[in-house]
């Protein structure tokens, strides 16, 4: 590893020797970083913040600042980052909240374009992409594979499915379902809605062609209108010959529905979310449970 | 004596209070003043004529006092009050004002010659454009932009995406591009601290002044809504929308050369 004095790296930073950090990078430290992960020029990484191996971390990153949430009062939470991920210049992402489940955690595989950023408490899972711009509030979800283009802002809690398309610019307000695209239609002359199925998602999931036929079928039936959706929901799941990715989405809605606002992530408000409990750290959870902490920001 | 990291530039050390930090990386200019207590982070940019107040906090990435994007202010002075968090990547122009206890997002816009009053929280990229004036306690959402010579109202609260073209009326959600009238910010005066009977008040002026389209009330609207809700918070919206019905395109400050 590289060491000069175009570099500050914390002592205690723990950073693989075959890890390369480029210049006017800022390391705090509390920070991990694994095998073969590159930092670009002028990155910062700072906090309880745990990246994986063989990430392309670009120029200009902030990862592990503190959370934009008011309710923050400097406890120690984690920022967890997976293997392989790519972050595009200007990303910035936030350790997590003690009321949200004290972690915000990036998966692996994930394409996170120029200036995205990823609020305190966000889960995005594996090989999702987020477009350039993209905002997720705080407290949200995004699952494998989603496409999320450039601009689109997520609402606090709202959860984006596996393998679904969010348009550009679009308001996400609602939990998107999988494996549809889900977009504005109009600029806000109509709420955004789902417009269909997000075809190269399913050919991404590796479903079987007669799967993908049973899913284009539910969805048709479940978004074409979506009046009595939870009826439509109940006779669907109630059905026997249901291909196991048409019963995840059908749980997916009954999930949804079982929120607030169309939100399912509503429920975990001011708790821990079990997603926290299986990513974080053995030390993480010994301090949490401790309830001490002094994060320094 | 400041803590300045050795690898900062800081060009005159005495415009700086005692305990203020710099972190590696930032660059102080010449001509800034920054208070005590105040946290300049990493790969911070903080130039032009700058004053910033007490317990302050620039995050990484942020800048300060940078020449302003468009023809204007020149040379002109750019104060920051006491209190303000400034989040990664913020630019704040020279020329811009900001009071006291603002949260400004990852990624926020002050132009030149924009005033902020204070109390504010702006989420993540609201562009607040040139001679633009915010007043105290306003909340946006993401990617907000409001336009040159807009005012927002005290206590409103923007959605997101949300453009605002002409005067937000103070307490009132507005959403949409360009925007309009949704409803009263409650939740907002609740937390601030408004009793119930004024708040009452203002759901009432509200339906009789806004019915959901883009139109701004008429005067007869106005005198009849102030006639009918005695009370001091409705006079002052009433006002403001007095205000921005006489300036050019709904907006009290733009001067009247401009079409």
């Amino acid at each position: 590893m590289e060491l000069s004095v175009t570099r500050e790296i914390a002592d205690g930073a723990r950073i693989a020797p075959d890890a390369r950090i480029g210049c006017f990078c800022v390391i705090g430290p509390h920070v991990l970083i694994g095998p073969g992960t590159v930092l670009g020029r002028r990155v910062t990484i700072i906090g309880n913040t745990h990246v994986g191996a063989d990430n392309v971390i670009d120029d200009g990153c902030v990862l592990g600042a503190v959370p934009q949430d008011l309710k923050f009062r400097g406890h120690d939470t984690w920022l967890l980052i997976g293997d392989r991920n790519r972050l595009g210049p200007n990303v910035t992402a936030h350790v997590g909240t003690e009321a949200g489940g004290s972690c915000t955690r990036i998966g692996s595989d994930n394409v996170l374009a120029v200036g995205a950023h990823v609020a305190h408490d966000c889960y995005v899972d594996d090989a999702a992409y987020l477009g350039p711009a993209v905002l997720l509030a705080g407290h949200v979800r995004v699952e494998d594979g989603a496409v999320i283009e450039d601009g689109t802002g997520c609402h606090h809690f709202t959860t984006v499915g596996r393998f679904s398309r969010v348009g550009a610019r679009t308001p996400i307000r609602r939990d998107v379902p999988p494996f549809t695209h889900f977009s504005s239609l109009g600029y806000y002359t109509r709420p955004p809605a789902v417009l269909g199925v997000h075809e190269e998602g399913l050919a991404r999931a590796g479903l079987s062609e007669p799967e993908c036929d049973d899913l284009r079928r539910t969805i048709a039936y479940l978004f074409d209108d979506e009046q009595a959706l939870a009826v439509k929901v109940d006779q669907l799941l109630a059905r026997s010959d249901l291909s196991a990715a048409s019963r995840a989405l059908c749980v997916f809605c009954r999930r949804t529905a079982s929120g607030k606002f169309g939100r399912h992530r509503e429920v975990f408000r001011g708790r821990m979310p079990p997603e926290a409990a299986e990513c974080l750290p053995a030390e993480a959870l010994v301090k949490i449970a401790r309830g001490k902490g002094a994060n320094q920001p | 004596m400041a803590e300045i990291s050795p690898k900062a530039v800081v060009v005159d050390a005495a415009g700086l209070a005692d305990d203020v930090k710099v972190g590696p990386f930032s660059f102080v200019g010449p001509e800034v003043a920054v208070g005590p207590g105040t946290v300049i982070a990493n790969h911070v940019t903080v130039t032009a004529r700058t004053q910033i107040g007490a317990g302050c906090r620039l995050f990484p990435g942020c800048v300060v006092g940078c020449a302003p994007s468009g023809p204007g202010a020149g040379d002109a002075a750019c104060r920051i009050g006491a209190g303000n968090v400034i989040r990664e990547y913020v630019t704040i122009e020279a020329g811009a004002t900001l009071g006291d206890s603002n949260l400004l997002m990852v990624g926020c816009h002050v132009a030149h010659d924009a005033v902020v009053a204070g109390e504010g929280i702006f989420a993540n990229f609201t562009r607040i454009a040139h001679h633009a004036r915010v007043e105290p306690f306003v909340r946006t959402s993401g990617s907000t932009a409001v336009e040159a010579y807009a005012t927002v109202g005290a206590y409103a609260f923007t959605t997101g995406y949300a453009e605002v073209r002409s005067d937000v009326p103070p307490y009132a959600i507005v959403q949409g591009v360009p925007v309009r009238v949704r409803g009263l910010n409650v939740e907002n005066l609740r937390r601030c601290g408004f009793d119930a009977a004024s708040i009452d008040a203002l759901k009432r002026a509200f339906r009789l002044l806004f019915n959901g389209s883009r139109a701004a009330p008429t005067a007869e609207q106005l005198t009849e809504a102030e006639a009918a809700c005695e009370n001091e918070y409705v006079r002052h919206l009433v006002q403001s929308l007095r205000r921005s019905a006489a300036g050019t395109g709904g907006r009290a400050l733009a001067p009247t050369t401009e079409t």
